[in-house]
């Protein structure tokens, strides 16, 4: 089995979404981690990081200083920190970011967060799971640790915008690939044996941004997205964020109630899908307890 | 219609870290161009309009009337890497969705979730049968955050006073209005 490098200890920041309303992606994340050689451990205390749309929006300070202390969590630890969610992940590299960048800040966070005696250094990394496993073992050895292949499986990827952007933050070394087209996901589920599916609007929002001030133009984004994954052959869609998910699997319900697609497109998050290809069983995973349901998926791999 | 031309509005957002980059605008519309929202709205949300309002110091625009509205942003963060000259738009549109909440002009949505954040830690709180679907899973207790210390941080910004701010009835937007009439 595939072993992650020497910092394979690793904090676990699930975010509010998977932890409290998705949980069979943070077991199918933590069952693939420790499979793949990580030892995960709690950030006990750990709050909202805070939600980069709705707390960023509300007062930005707010939303660094209390993103600064999830990071004194792992600071006092000295780990660094793995993240579930591409809000999550964008939310703590941006407090690196913009608290490291400029001294106001820097001091104004530093000042709030003395009046809970905690005090922010910016000594920690936060990488996302998909961009920490791609660089970490890579699909070379994914492929060499494959033990129920993703076979015959028509697989689209949706990486979500804050997986990658904004660039200067998240990605500042250009590993991520070009800021329009990350393909991490469609190179390790080409190695974990998927029919990886190219299509037109692969990198088009899902829109889930939109939602907390309109639900309107994000049926009509998604509508363009799902003819697109439909036109281009896909079963399945592939995803890296607990938003775009609950985005794109909820909006399928009514894209279906206004004729827009015939067919329903399973939404999976990345370590699901790896999970399964590293021999866990889809109950075990808890497959079934998706919106929409990948019954064949459900079946080939009881 | 008259315009009122705000200077204050202005130079707070030219003066703000993350409205420095705002006077490099020189207006090409590849903003609004490549903006999926302005795509799906027929260009009614205009990222290139909020930045030269923003510039002009065009308050009553931007947020009382929201003209356009800035909440129709996606946050994907496209016109940020497509800009030629380098303007962090989402920072600015960040900095007047700020200006708005105070004034309790924000999207009811918002002023939830903050609310929810301040009593629970959490934008989505633990629920007895997700605790009981992470046992059956085989996966740890949710980690219980610590809400007291989140809400001294809250009470330091007085970002608590503005969340009493939120609006009784959702504020329309032109937008809204636009949409509907398209029947979409």
């Amino acid at each position: 089995m595939a072993t992650a490098t020497s910092s394979s200890e690793k904090m676990l920041f699930p975010g509010c979404v998977i932890q409290n309303r998705l949980p069979y992606i943070e077991a199918a994340s933590r069952k693939a981690l420790t499979k793949l050689g990580y030892k995960l451990i709690d950030m006990e205390g750990a709050s909202c990081c805070p939600d980069p749309i709705g707390m960023q929006g509300l007062d930005q300070k707010t939303w660094l200083a209390m993103g600064a202390r999830n990071l004194t969590i792992a600071e006092t630890a000295k780990k660094s920190i793995i993240s579930l969610c591409n809000g999550c992940t964008e939310t703590l590299r941006s407090v690196n970011y913009f608290l490291n960048h400029n001294l106001h800040l820097y001091k104004d966070v530093n000042e709030i967060l003395k009046s809970i005696g905690k005090e922010y250094h910016g000594t920690v990394d936060v990488q996302h799971v998909v961009a920490a496993i791609y660089y970490e073992i890579g699909p070379e050895k994914l492929r060499a640790n494959v033990q129920k292949p993703l076979t015959r499986l028509k697989i689209a990827t949706h990486h979500g915008c804050h997986f990658n952007r904004p660039t200067h933050i998240i990605d500042p070394e250009g590993k991520l690939g070009p800021w329009d087209n990350p393909t991490m996901m469609d190179e390790m589920l080409d190695a974990l044996g998927a029919t990886v599916i190219d299509y037109d609007e692969r990198y088009l929002c899902c829109g889930y941004g939109i939602t907390l001030a309109e639900s309107g133009p994000t049926e009509k984004l998604d509508a363009i997205k799902f003819k697109s994954l439909i036109e281009a052959g896909a079963d399945y869609l592939c995803v890296a964020c607990p938003s775009c998910y609950l985005q794109l699997e909820g909006v399928q319900r009514i894209l279906r109630k206004n004729n827009v697609i015939e067919k329903d497109i399973p939404v999976l998050y990345f370590t699901e899908l790896l999970a399964l290809a590293l021999g866990f069983g889809a109950e075990e995973i808890g497959l079934n307890f998706h919106a929409v349901k990948p019954k064949e998926i459900i079946d080939q791999f009881k | 219609m008259t315009t009122t031309i705000n200077f204050e509005f202005r130079n707070q957002i030219l003066a703000t870290h993350n409205g420095t980059t705002l006077s490099y605008c020189y207006q090409c519309g590849t903003c609004s161009g490549g903006c999926p929202s302005a795509q799906v709205t027929d260009g009614v949300y205009n990222p290139r309009k909020i930045i030269i309002q923003s510039l002009l110091g065009l308050q009553d625009k931007l947020i009382e009337k929201k003209t356009p509205n800035v909440w129709l942003c996606a946050t994907c963060q496209k016109c940020v890497e497509q800009c030629p000259q380098d303007v962090e738009l989402t920072e600015v549109f960040t900095l007047l969705k700020n200006m708005s909440v105070a004034r309790g002009l924000a999207p009811k949505a918002f002023y939830s979730q903050g609310k929810t954040i301040f009593a629970e830690g959490k934008a989505i709180p633990l629920q007895a049968a997700i605790a009981r679907r992470r046992a059956q899973l085989g996966i740890p207790e949710a980690v219980k955050p610590a809400v007291a210390e989140v809400q001294a941080i809250i009470k330091f910004t007085k970002l608590d006073q503005k969340l009493e701010t939120v609006p009784k009835e959702e504020p329309v937007s032109k937008e809204k209005v636009a949409n509907k009439e398209e029947g979409g």
